[in-house]
C-alpha cells in the first residue's frame, strides 16, 4: 500500500471523529471484512466523496440519522438495514439485495459493463468471434444474457450457459474445445478459486486458447489479460452515486463504472497463444512481464 | 564475499516468492470472501416469515426435478405436512396430524403474502393457483396467529408466483396429457395447459398466469354408507388466472379460480349427491402500498375476497346448495429500527367477513327452497399486533403478541417468543413459543337445515393452539438438515360431533353439530434433509406424532347393519409416523446436446385406526424422466407406479364408511414446457 493510501484511512479517521461529534450522519458505511480489496475501493470512495464516513462495524445498528448505507463485499450488502435507508454497495460480484432490502438499492457493478467489454477483448484479439463465459451464480443470469445479446450486434458469438456445478468445470471446458476463441471469466466468487483458476490455465495453455480475468490479480496470476474495474475506480463510482441519492434523485439500481483497466500478462498470453497487437499494447494499463 | 553475495541472493529468491505467494492469496482471497458471503445470504430463509420460524421452502427447481403436479402434491414432501382428504373434498393440507374437516380452516393460505379464504366457512384453498405459476412455497409450521391472525391455526402456506430475473422477461408456456389405468378402466384427458408471462425491471413489474389443470381417477368400485357399491369417477379440474402489477410502491394481485371436483354426497351415498359436481368460484383484489417516512416503513393493504360455492345434495342433482360469502381486510404495518439492533414491527387489521347466504335450491328452476339460517350473518374481527426484534449475532430475538377482538366473541391475546442462536455460518439453534385463536366461522355457528346434515352451534367457542418447539439447522457442503421437536396444546378444537344437541329450543337427537373438543395434546419429531448437487438431489422428510387422545369420545353405534359403536380422537385417526423421500438425477443426453433427467418421490404412513378397526400401512411412490435441452423440457412421469389403492381413515362422518380413497390407480402423464 503506498504512503498515499495511508494517509486516506487516517485522514477519513479524524474527520469521521470530528463529524461524529459535530452532529447526526447521513452516510455510514460497512466493510465486510479488513481484505484488502473492500479497504481500497472504501478508501477511494472515502476520498472522492469528500465528507467523513464513519465505518459501522459489521452486524451493529446503524445511527438514526443514517439515510444511506454504503456497503463494501458480500457480507456487508447482506446485513439487514432498516427500509428507510438506501443501501449502495459494491464489489459484491455474486450478490443482489433486491429481494432482501426493504428499501431503495443500488449496486456498483464489479464487472465492466458489456458493450465496453467485448470492445476492450475484441482489441486485445481482433480476430474473436466465439466467445465463451464461464459464470455459476444465479444472480448473474441477467448480466450473462446481456453479454450475449451484445455480442450478437457486435458479431461476437457469445455462449453463456450457466455452470450449475462448478466441479463440473474440466467437462465443460473439454466441450468448449474447437468450438471457441476465447474464454471470459466472469468474476464469479462460486466459480473462483485458486483450483478452477488452474484448471482454467492448463486448459488455456494447453489449447492455446486466451482467457480473460475479472481482475488485474488473476493477470498477474497467469491470465493471459484482464479486463476489469479497479477498486479504486469502484469506490470513485459509489461516491458518485451515494451522493446521487442525497441530492434525492434516484440513479439505476446498477451503475458501471465508465473506466476499464486492462492489462496483459506477457508470459502467459504468450502460452495461450494471444498476440496483442503492438499498438494495444501500448495503451494497456498494465502489462506482467 | 562470496557467502555473502549467496545470502543476498537466497534472501532476495525467498522475498520473491513470499510476494508472489501474497499476492495469489490476495487474488484468491476476495473470491473466497465474497463466496462465504453466499453461502450466508443462501442460507437465509427469503421468506415472508421471520427467519425465527419454522419454515421449509419449495422453490421452483424442487418442483420441476420431482415433477410435481399441483401444490398439493408439493405440500406432501414436507415433514409434519399430510395432503388428505375427506369424504367431500380432496386436498385438505393438514399440519403436524390436526386434522381439518372439509372445510379447512385450520391452516391459513397465502398468496403471495395475501390471506385467502373463505368468509362463510373459513377455508382456504392451496389449488388456487397452478403449479406452473408458482415460483416457490413457504410452509410455516405451528401457531402463527401473532404474525397473520386468524386461521394460522396449525401452519401456513404461502404460494408465491413466479418472477423473472430482473430485466430478462420470463415467458413459458406448458401442456400436458395423461392417461389413468385403475381396477375398473383407463382414461385419457388433458392434464394441463398453462402460460406465464412475466417481466420486471427496477420499478416495475408485471407478472400474468393462466392455467388449467384436471386429474381424474380411474373408476373404482366404492361401497357407500348405504352398503351400496357403485362406480365412482373422482375428479378434480382448476383454472385460474393470476396477475400481480407493482410500480413503484403500489402493487395489485388478482386472482381468479374455478374448481370443480365431485362431491362425495352429504351422507355418503348416492343419494345425497355422491359424484356429482361440486363447483367453487372465488375471486381476490388486493392492492398495497408501501410508503416510507424517514422514520419507519409504513405498508397498508387492503383486500377483497369473495368465494361461492356450490354442492349438490340429491342423487339427480336437483338440489343443490349455494355458498356466497365476502371478506373486506384493511391492514397496516409499520417497522421502526431502534437503537442497539432492536426493531419493532407494529400493526392493525379489520377483517369483515359476510357471509351472504348458504341456500338451498332447485337447480332447473333457481328456485330457493331454503336459507339454512344463514342469509347476511355478519361477522368483524379487529386486531392490532407488535412485535420486537433484536437482530444481533449470534442471536436473534422476537417477542410478539396479538390483540384481537372478535364482534362475536369478544377478546383473544396470542403470544410469541423466539430465539435463534446462530453457532457458526452452517449451524443454529431455535427455540419457539406461539400461540394461535380462531374464531367459529358463520357457518360454524349458524347453519341449521332440514333435513339436517350438521348444525352450526351458537354456543361453540373459539379454538386455540400453543406450542413450544426447538429446531437444529445444519447445511455443510450441498447437504442441508433441519431436526424439530415439538409439544402442541389444542384447547376447544372446533370438530364435528354427534349425538343430541338442542338449538333455539329444538332438540336434535344423534345429530351432527359444530362443538369444542375436550383439550388434547401431542408431542413429536420432524426431520428434514435435503442434499443438492448439479448430478444428484435427494430429500427426506420423516414425522413422528405421539398424540394425546384428551379429546377422545364414544361413537354411537350408526345403527345400521348390526355395526357396532367406537371410539373417536383426532390421533386415533393419524398415522404415528409418515416418511417421504426423494432422489433425482441428471446426465448429459448420449444423442447430443440436453440433458436427460429423472426422479423418483416415495411416501409411506404408518397404519392408522379408524373408529372401528385398523387400516395397514399405506405406500405410493411416483417415478419421472425427462429431457431438457435450451427452453424445452418434457417430462412423464408415472404417478402411484405400484398402481394400489391409497386409503386414509373417514374421520369426519365416523358412520357406516371407515376409509375413503387418498390415490387410486396408476396415471402417465406426460407435460412439455417451453421457456422462451
Amino acid at each position: 500500500m503506498s504512503k498515499q493510501c495511508r494517509k486516506v484511512p487516517i485522514a477519513a479517521l479524524l474527520l469521521a471523529a470530528a463529524a461524529g461529534t459535530a452532529g447526526a450522519q447521513q452516510v455510514v458505511a460497512v466493510l465486510a471484512s479488513e481484505q484488502r480489496a473492500y479497504r481500497e475501493t472504501y478508501e477511494s470512495f472515502q476520498a472522492a466523496f469528500g465528507e467523513a464516513v464513519p465505518l459501522i462495524p459489521l452486524g451493529e445498528a446503524i445511527p438514526a440519522s443514517a439515510k444511506v448505507v454504503a456497503a463494501f463485499g458480500g457480507k456487508a450488502a447482506v446485513q439487514r438495514y432498516p427500509a428507510r435507508v438506501a443501501l449502495v454497495y459494491a464489489i459484491v460480484p455474486g450478490l443482489s439485495v433486491k429481494d432482501t432490502h426493504g428499501g431503495p438499492s443500488i449496486k456498483i457493478m464489479m464487472e465492466p459493463e458489456a458493450e465496453p467489454l467485448l470492445g476492450a477483448l475484441t482489441a486485445l484479439q481482433p480476430k474473436l468471434k466465439r466467445l465463451a463465459a464461464l459464470w455459476s451464480s444465479e444472480s448473474r443470469a441477467a448480466n450473462m444474457a446481456r453479454l450475449v445479446e451484445r455480442g450478437g450486434v457486435r458479431g461476437v458469438a457469445v455462449s453463456a450457459s450457466r455452470l450449475e456445478d462448478p466441479d463440473a468445470l474440466p467437462g465443460r471446458l473439454r466441450a468448449l474445445h474447437g468450438k471457441v476463441d476465447a474464454i471470459w471469466l466472469s468474476p464469479d466468487p462460486v466459480l473462483i478459486n485458486a483450483k478452477n483458476f488452474e484448471i482454467i490455465k492448463q486448459f488455456s495453455y494447453a489449447n492455446r486458447i486466451p482467457f480473460y480475468a475479472p481482475t488485474q490479480g488473476l493477470a498477474e496470476q497467469g491470465a493471459p489479460a484482464g479486463v476489469s474495474v479497479a477498486f479504486a475506480e469502484m469506490g470513485r463510482t459509489m461516491a458518485g452515486a451515494v451522493k446521487t441519492v442525497l441530492r434525492g434523485e434516484q440513479p439505476p439500481a446498477e451503475v458501471y463504472s465508465a473506466k476499464l483497466s486492462v492489462c496483459v500478462n506477457l508470459t502467459a498470453a504468450s502460452a495461450a497463444g494471444l498476440n496483442v497487437p503492438a499498438e494495444v499494447l501500448t495503451a494497456v494499463d498494465k502489462v506482467f512481464p | 564475499m562470496m557467502k555473502a553475495m549467496k545470502n543476498i541472493l537466497v534472501a532476495a529468491i525467498v522475498a520473491l516468492q513470499s510476494g508472489a505467494a501474497r499476492a495469489a492469496d490476495d487474488a484468491f482471497e476476495f473470491f473466497e470472501e465474497e463466496a462465504k458471503a453466499i453461502r450466508i445470504a443462501s442460507a437465509r430463509p427469503e421468506t415472508v416469515f421471520n427467519s425465527v420460524s419454522n419454515v421449509t421452502v419449495i422453490d421452483r427447481r424442487m418442483i420441476e426435478t420431482y415433477n410435481y403436479e399441483s401444490v398439493a402434491d408439493a405440500l406432501e414432501a414436507v415433514a409434519g405436512v399430510m395432503v388428505w382428504r375427506t369424504y367431500a373434498m380432496q386436498r385438505v393440507p393438514t399440519f403436524r396430524g390436526a386434522l381439518q374437516e372439509h372445510y379447512a380452516n385450520k391452516v391459513l393460505v397465502m398468496i403471495d403474502n395475501v390471506p385467502a379464504w373463505n368468509a362463510v366457512t373459513g377455508e382456504g384453498d392451496v389449488d388456487r393457483v397452478g403449479i406452473d405459476s408458482v415460483e416457490r412455497i413457504e410452509i410455516l409450521r405451528g401457531p402463527a396467529s401473532v404474525l397473520y391472525g386468524s386461521n394460522a391455526l396449525t401452519g401456513v402456506v404461502n404460494i408465491v408466483l413466479r418472477r423473472p430475473e430482473n430485466g430478462t422477461p420470463l415467458t413459458v408456456a406448458s401442456a400436458g396429457v395423461a392417461t389413468g389405468h385403475g381396477r375398473f378402466s383407463a382414461a385419457a384427458e388433458v392434464s394441463r395447459v398453462a402460460g406465464v408471462y412475466s417481466r420486471a425491471d427496477d420499478d416495475s413489474g408485471l407478472f400474468l398466469s393462466a392455467d388449467f389443470s384436471s386429474r381424474r381417477a380411474p373408476t373404482f368400485a366404492f361401497t357407500d354408507d348405504t352398503r351400496t357399491t357403485f362406480e365412482l369417477n373422482e375428479y378434480f379440474v382448476v383454472r385460474n388466472v393470476n396477475a400481480h402489477w407493482r410500480r413503484g410502491g403500489h402493487s395489485l394481485l388478482a386472482n381468479l379460480s374455478n374448481g370443480v371436483q365431485d362431491y362425495g354426497g352429504n351422507a355418503i351415498s348416492l343419494a345425497s349427491g355422491a359424484g356429482k359436481p361440486h363447483d367453487k368460484e372465488m375471486a381476490l383484489v388486493s392492492y398495497s402500498h408501501a410508503f416510507g417516512p424517514s422514520w419507519s416503513a409504513l405498508k397498508y393493504t387492503g383486500t377483497v375476497d369473495r368465494q361461492r360455492r356450490q354442492i349438490p345434495r340429491d342423487a339427480a342433482d336437483s338440489l343443490r346448495s349455494d355458498i356466497l360469502g365476502t371478506r373486506y381486510v384493511n391492514a397496516l404495518t409499520a417497522e421502526f429500527e431502534l437503537p442497539g439492533a432492536f426493531s419493532l414491527e407494529v400493526g392493525g387489521s379489520h377483517d369483515y367477513r359476510a357471509a351472504e347466504r348458504y341456500n338451498n335450491f332447485v337447480s332447473t328452476s333457481q328456485a330457493v327452497v331454503a336459507d339454512n339460517k344463514m342469509d347476511d350473518r355478519l361477522v368483524w374481527e379487529g386486531a392490532l399486533f407488535s412485535q420486537l426484534l433484536y437482530g444481533g449475532e449470534p442471536w436473534k430475538l422476537v417477542l410478539g403478541a396479538r390483540y384481537t377482538h372478535n364482534a362475536a366473541f369478544g377478546d383473544d391475546l396470542s403470544s410469541r417468543l423466539s430465539a435463534v442462536y446462530m453457532i457458526n455460518e452452517g449451524n443454529s439453534l431455535k427455540f419457539m413459543a406461539g400461540q394461535s385463536f380462531r374464531a367459529p366461522t358463520p357457518f360454524e355457528l349458524y347453519f341449521q337445515n332440514d333435513p339436517v346434515t350438521v348444525l352450526g352451534n351458537p354456543g361453540v367457542k373459539p379454538e386455540k393452539t400453543s406450542s413450544v418447539e426447538a429446531s437444529y439447522l445444519t447445511s455443510r457442503g450441498r447437504m442441508f438438515g433441519q431436526a424439530t421437536l415439538y409439544y402442541v396444546d389444542y384447547l376447544n378444537t372446533i370438530v364435528r360431533n354427534r349425538g343430541d344437541f338442542t338449538r333455539d329450543g329444538q332438540a336434535y337427537l344423534n345429530a351432527n353439530f359444530y362443538d369444542n373438543a375436550r383439550r388434547y395434546d401431542a408431542k413429536g419429531a420432524e426431520l428434514e434433509a435435503r442434499y443438492s448437487s448439479r448430478r444428484f438431489g435427494s430429500f427426506v422428510a420423516f414425522n413422528y406424532i405421539h398424540g394425546g387422545r384428551g379429546d377422545e369420545r364414544e361413537v354411537a353405534a350408526p345403527g345400521v347393519f348390526g355395526l357396532p359403536g367406537g371410539q373417536a380422537s383426532n390421533f386415533r385417526f393419524v398415522p404415528r409416523y409418515t416418511l417421504s423421500a426423494g432422489v433425482s438425477g441428471n446426465a448429459p443426453s448420449p444423442y447430443g446436446a440436453g440433458e436427460l433427467f429423472g426422479s423418483v418421490v416415495a411416501h409411506h404412513y404408518s397404519s392408522m385406526e379408524t373408529v372401528r378397526s385398523r387400516l395397514p400401512p399405506q405406500a405410493w411412490a411416483d417415478v419421472s424422466v425427462g429431457f431438457k435441452r435450451g427452453g424445452l423440457r418434457h417430462a412423464v412421469t408415472l404417478r402411484n407406479a405400484t398402481g394400489s389403492a391409497i386409503v386414509v381413515p373417514e374421520y369426519v362422518r365416523q358412520r357406516v364408511v371407515e376409509s375413503m380413497p387418498l390415490v387410486n390407480g396408476r396415471r402417465f402423464d406426460y407435460t412439455i414446457a417451453w421457456k422462451f
